[in-house]
């Protein structure tokens, strides 16, 4: 007979002495914390707020306290904020809701940019639900995370996607002289992504991890967009590797990032 | 090929305005699902030699994977050559979007 898991009782995430977050933050906590739900069968993912009233004010904003437990009930009421969305497929609902976000708030109709927006988020989402089952721990479905800011100041908008899968270079199909690097050097993953956002690996052969025909089109269609200036300001932090597409600057960090961030603004 | 031969099928008004990914599995309103319902019983049918016309316009995007799960696989289960003589499309909203999906039909190997 089966052995039933051990269900646990909760994961606290203490925030008290919280002075000040970011948005991407924010999602990556909130990413990390039902990852860590999912794979030691925790019940619940329970929280409290920084005592900082600003930063407790801007969690509250982004829609947190919509996703972790808290002893009180808290309103979202920030209309420049399309608070935290999630979810485990390609949601085109989701999608369109970033889209109407941005006609409202921009007062742009519809064109080559919202276009552009919700074919990146489509995509991303893809990607993740591609990778799901790349995880070691195949019973874990990897789960996105979006949000997206209105800038008044500069009229426009600022968008996050997140997801906790492997990251870009795990899941990529390599060259022998990749490999080679990634196993001695360790220090390669932010040409893996970028090699990603270029596409094939040669002629007749794609970046997907599955070799399949026509697979590893979303990355490239992002950068296209960048390209033709319908996104700005991208960022992509996948695994160890940093890409900031504005700037040109591309690393690798020190320590490991679970998961691939995509930031990027219109 | 007679004008009575030509169906034409608007992706925003027949299936939705919001194209999703690739499977079914995946998500809502996936490439799968529209050749499933709107492409592949004109290909069953050998004797169905009707001229299909898909207006690509009206909707919000398209992923990479929605156009390969619908245009490259339909493709790949019946041969780009057939694909590309019996498929034409129509958009005036983008004029690259014609080529890429052309592109996924004419790279796509007939599966065994």
């Amino acid at each position: 007979m089966a052995k039933l898991p051990i269900r646990r009782n909760k994961i606290k995430i203490d925030l008290t002495n919280v002075s000040s977050i970011s948005s991407e933050s924010i999602l990556y906590l909130l990413s990390f914390g039902y990852y860590l739900k999912k794979k030691y069968n925790y019940l619940s993912l329970r929280g409290n707020l920084p005592k900082n009233e600003q930063c407790k004010q801007f969690m509250i904003e982004c829609g947190f306290s919509s996703h972790v437990r808290f002893d009180t009930e808290f309103i979202q009421q920030n209309k420049d904020i399309l608070s935290i969305q999630s979810g485990k497929t390609a949601d085109t609902d989701i999608a369109e809701k970033v889209v109407e976000f941005f006609k409202l708030k921009t007062g742009k109709a519809r064109g080559q940019i919202t276009k552009s927006i919700y074919t990146t988020i489509m995509e991303l989402m893809v990607n993740t639900v591609d990778h799901a089952y790349d995880s070691p721990n195949q019973n874990i479905r990897n789960d996105w995370w979006l949000i997206a800011f209105y800038i008044q100041e500069d009229n426009k908008i600022e968008f996050a996607f997140l997801d906790n899968g492997v990251g870009i270079p795990k899941t990529l199909n390599k060259k022998l002289k990749e490999k080679i690097n990634e196993f001695l050097l360790h220090n390669n993953h932010y040409l893996l992504s970028e090699s990603a956002l270029n596409g094939k690996l040669q002629e007749g052969i794609n970046r997907s991890r599955t070799k399949e025909e026509n697979r590893g089109n979303g990355l490239p269609k992002i950068k296209s967009f960048f390209s033709k200036g319908l996104i700005k300001e991208l960022i992509i932090l996948s695994d160890k590797g940093y890409i900031n597409m504005m700037t040109k600057e591309q690393k690798d960090i020190e320590n490991n990032f679970k998961g691939t961030l995509f930031r990027w603004s219109f | 090929m007679s004008e009575q031969n030509s169906i034409t099928i608007n992706i925003a008004k027949d299936f939705s305005k919001n194209p999703g990914g690739r499977f079914i599995n995946q998500g809502n309103n996936s490439g799968e699902e529209f050749r499933i319902k709107y492409l592949e019983p004109y290909f069953d049918n050998l004797k169905d030699e009707s001229n299909l016309i898909i207006v690509l316009d009206g909707t919000n995007g398209y992923a990479t994977s929605f156009l390969d799960g619908a245009f490259g696989e339909l493709a790949r289960k019946y041969g780009s050559d057939r694909c590309m003589k019996r498929i034409s499309f129509e958009s005036e909203e983008d004029d690259l979007l014609i080529k890429e999906i052309q592109g996924y039909i004419q790279g796509a190997k007939k599966k065994p």
